[in-house]
């Protein structure tokens, strides 16, 4: 941990205690307030910063929790002292269980949804939960809610030891974040945020991560709701109203999502500020209007927007116990595609197209723009379902579904245009790819990698292989720093760190000098040297024939041509197509 | 067979102030695939102002109609201005909550001018029911259906017939290349926003006398065309306008055949569902991006 972290964090440390030094429970109240807040805003910024989603329902899930505490503690009846506090304190922790696996179910519809459908749906949950907290009277008595079921913190010593217990809970929580947003799990944080995609295209599935970070975010928040529950003593409707979800939002939005910070400061401006202004209790929404427009307007990340919180930047924390070796995936022979097909709607983007890749063959994919190359790519690696066809790796079909199926069996890919994670330095970026390979094939792969840091090995294999992509002297600039050739191989390193069979490559020379295309070719070769089949997209003729040892050329879909690359660029079809029937020219 | 008729009727005109809203969303959806999320706010603006014209300053329904459009249109551009526009790049979808950040102005200062308490309207056409057959109907029912079938009609006309129209989804279907073709694509978002405040405004102007002018009115409302407009498919205008429809009539039939209390629940559920099913709407396109 950094100078200013634990600094920061001893300032916090300190401020939090500072109700406990004045006599009186206001403070002790409005402090609690801004813990139990920050904790589900929290929650919060850990699912927007990656997801850039609206989450409008952090307050229906401390809703939900807080009422299965009241529930809970009410069915259980009357208990004292120390069996009290463990009984208040796994029940809260069950409660808030509770609350994520409602999250988590919620995911499966969520998920999918475009930013504003999400943002939609939550306010939709919000909405429906705050009904039903109204509606279904005999078991959450209605509008007046519950109250009297926890006996403990009554006395005003009783609510000053209380309060430090959520303090000290907060704290260990906050020292827990920085930990989890140090390990692997920091780092696929921060690629998904970085370029979705990019990763899914690492074999992590998209949509398993947002569904645990929603999983954190709602666990988060029953937390806070199930100690809200304990705090008050009473818990009824109108404390987790629709509008209270957007506040919380609010709050983090416009404090910062990046660190852990941000949302407590904006919390302590959106919840506890007003609460010294009571007397001008109707121009609040007012208030919370200009406040949104004028700190969005000015600072677009919030008021604290470092975005170098994560610990992640120390080199120094090789801690990983477990020497894993890299599990290569046995080498490929041969790639067979057979009669792919897709529509989109009326359009026949492919139609029946077959290719065959034999080991240590560079194989290349020619046509004019439109002629179906990038959707032939895009079946291949399962960034599109294939309508027929098949693909065949050392002669067994592949019938994985999606791209990180696909990556799973060994097939990768680049995209024409350049996917890096830009927020990250070039040696996160393959640290990124190492991890993904450890990690994604599962979500309990996902949940390990919390408590996974990087090993020496994996550092120097980095090394190494910086090295021979010549990004050694740029190891630590950021990708989006780069020039273009430098992110296109550092995209290459990328996918090849850990060697694919089947590396797929969506036009490599584009954008690229004559220099850099040198460097390009060699890298290429070096890695189809290695044992990897190369199937590529290239608009380039001259590089495609030089390092293709077969083409193939499509026309509106169909393959008019296939061979070696001096049969095909002389077939009379193939010059037709590129020269419109002109007499041959040399390419 | 006449509660049912009756019951369909009012279905239907609540239904249509929910498809009149949720073309609001989509108008600016479709040209910008940003929107005004605290749209309902606007209707809730559109509603105090007919008070004000009509029952105030006395002035003929038409006219006040027209005032209230031009109002709002106003309004609505100089919010455009602070709240999505600048925030047009930004990586979270601010513009959510920047729009959200607006309509909470517009409420504090509905509350601040026209306090707190609900204010009557009286109905443009005449106080007193009528009778068709044997089923009583109002005639501000009437009104809204008129009116809606007016709007969503040239509305399609303009989309489908117009320079306007075919402005509007080039510059929807890309931005960029309507940019080189010599569009600007900055004026057909000032464009869609002023049109999409107004049609809030004319909505209120349509609802008030049958929900009262209040200042929190707009929750529920805006937040209801907004799930009609995503249920139908943001990328859909037809879709918003037939989900508008049935939403309204859904919520009847729940309110006469089932219990009041639990018409949100189930319609919000029922919203929910149909989401997980079709991602990008009911009308919307089958797959793919949206945008």
């Amino acid at each position: 941990m950094s100078f200013f972290q634990s600094y920061t964090f001893l300032i916090l440390a300190v401020f939090l205690c500072m109700p406990l030094l004045v006599s009186g429970t206001y403070y002790l109240y409005l402090f609690s307030l801004l813990i139990l807040y920050s904790i589900a805003a929290i929650g919060l910024s850990i699912f927007t910063s990656a997801t850039h989603k609206q989450l409008f329902s952090q307050a229906a899930f401390m809703g939900v929790s807080a009422y299965i505490v009241a529930l809970v503690l009410q069915a259980l009846g009357d208990w004292n002292g120390l069996p009290a506090i463990s009984l208040s304190i796994s029940v809260v922790i069950l409660a808030a269980l509770a609350s994520a696996i409602f999250g988590f179910l919620i995911s499966f519809p969520a998920v999918r949804l475009a930013g504003p459908s999400f943002a939609m749906v939550t306010l939709a949950i919000a909405w429906i939960s705050w009904s039903i907290a109204i509606q279904w009277q005999p078991v959450t008595g209605g509008e007046l809610g519950l109250r009297e079921f926890f006996p403990l913190a009554k006395s005003e010593v009783e609510q000053r030891l209380f309060y430090l217990g959520i303090l000290v809970a907060f704290l260990g929580l906050i020292l827990l974040y920085r930990r989890v947003f140090s390990s692997a799990f920091g780092l696929f944080h921060a690629a998904y945020r970085d370029d979705a995609i990019a990763l899914a295209a690492l074999g992590v599935r998209e949509s398993d991560f947002s569904r645990l970070l929603l999983f954190l975010a709602t666990a988060l928040a029953g937390l806070a709701g199930g100690l809200f529950a304990l705090q008050q003593d009473f818990v009824n409707p109108d404390s987790f109203e629709v509008f209270d979800g957007v506040l919380i939002a609010i709050a983090a939005l416009i404090g910062g999502l990046r660190n852990v910070a941000g949302p407590i400061l904006g919390v302590f401006i959106v919840f506890i500020l007003p609460e010294f202004f009571h007397n001008l209790a109707e121009y609040r929404l007012l208030f919370y209007g200009f406040l949104v427009l004028v700190i969005l307007n000015i600072a677009r990340d919030g008021i604290l927007p470092s975005t170098r919180d994560q610990a992640w930047r120390h080199k120094s924390n090789f801690n990983d116990s477990r020497n894993e070796k890299l599990t290569y995936i046995e080498q490929a022979s041969s790639l067979e595609i057979i009669g792919m097909s897709r529509n989109f709607g009326h359009v026949k983007a492919i139609t029946s197209v077959s290719a065959d890749i034999r080991e240590g063959e560079i194989h290349g994919i020619i046509g004019p723009n439109g002629s179906g190359k990038t959707t032939l790519l895009d079946l291949v690696s399962g960034f599109v379902e294939r309508d027929e066809g098949k693909i065949a790796i050392n002669a067994y079909n592949v019938s994985e579904q999606g791209i990180s199926d696909h990556v799973g069996v060994g097939i990768c890919r680049t995209f024409q245009k350049i996917r890096n994670f830009e927020g990250l330095t070039c040696r996160e970026n393959l640290l990124v790819a190492l991890f993904a390979h450890r990690f994604r094939l599962s979500l309990p792969g996902m949940c390990r990698s919390m408590f996974a840091r990087h090993s020496q090995e994996q550092e120097s294999l980095i090394a190494e292989h910086l090295h021979a992509f010549d990004l050694s002297d740029i190891a630590d600039v950021d990708a989006g720093n780069l020039s273009q050739g430098q992110k296109r191989m550092l995209e290459l390193a990328r996918v090849t760190i850990v060697p694919p069979r089947v590396l797929l490559l969506d036009e490599p020379t584009s954008g690229l000098d004559k220099q850099e295309i040198e460097t390009l070719k060699q890298a290429v070769q070096r890695c189809s040297q290695s044992g990897t089949l190369i199937l590529l997209v290239d608009h380039n003729l001259s590089f495609v024939s030089s390092v293709c040892a077969t083409v193939t050329a499509l026309s509106d879909g169909e393959v008019i041509a296939s061979g070696s690359p001096s049969v095909v660029l002389s077939s009379q079809q193939v010059v037709d197509v590129y020269y419109g029937g002109l007499e041959h020219v040399d390419a | 067979m006449e509660i049912l008729a009756q019951v369909a009727l009012s279905g239907f005109s609540v239904g249509a102030i929910y498809g009149l809203i949720a073309a609001g969303f989509s108008i600016t959806y479709l040209a910008t695939g940003r929107f005004n999320f605290g749209l309902g706010m606007w209707v809730m603006l559109g509603a105090m102002l007919s008070y004000s014209a009509i029952e105030v300053l006395g002035i003929q329904p038409l006219l006040a109609l027209a005032g209230v459009a031009v109002i709002c249109a106003i309004l609505g551009l100089m919010s455009e201005w602070v709240s999505v526009w600048p925030f047009r790049n930004s990586d979270n979808d601010l513009w959510i909550v920047a729009t959200l950040a607006v309509g909470l102005l517009l409420v504090d200062s509905a509350q601040l001018i026209w306090g707190t308490f609900p204010l009557d309207v009286a109905e443009y056409l005449d106080d007193r029911p009528w009778q068709i057959g044997t089923i009583s109907v109002r005639s501000q029912q009437v009104l809204i259906l008129v009116a809606f079938f007016a709007i969503a009609f040239s509305y399609e006309l303009l989309l489908r017939f117009s320079t306007v129209g075919l402005v509007f989804r080039a510059v929807a279907s890309d931005p960029k290349t309507s940019e080189l073709m010599g569009i600007r694509p900055r004026k057909v978002e000032i464009a869609a926003y002023v049109a999409s405040a107004a049609i809030a405004g004319v909505a209120g102007f349509l609802i008030v006398p049958i929900v009262g002018a209040e200042a929190n009115i707009g929750t529920a409302l805006g937040f209801k065309g907004f799930a009609v407009a995503i249920a139908g498919g943001l990328l859909a205008p037809r879709g918003a306008l037939v989900m508008g429809l049935s939403y309204g009539l859904i919520e009847a039939l729940i309110t006469a055949y089932l219990l009041d209390s639990i018409k949100d629940i189930l319609a919000f559920s029922l919203v929910i569902v149909i989401l997980y099913l079709k991602p990008f709407g009911l009308f919307g396109p089958p797959q793919g991006e949206a945008r």
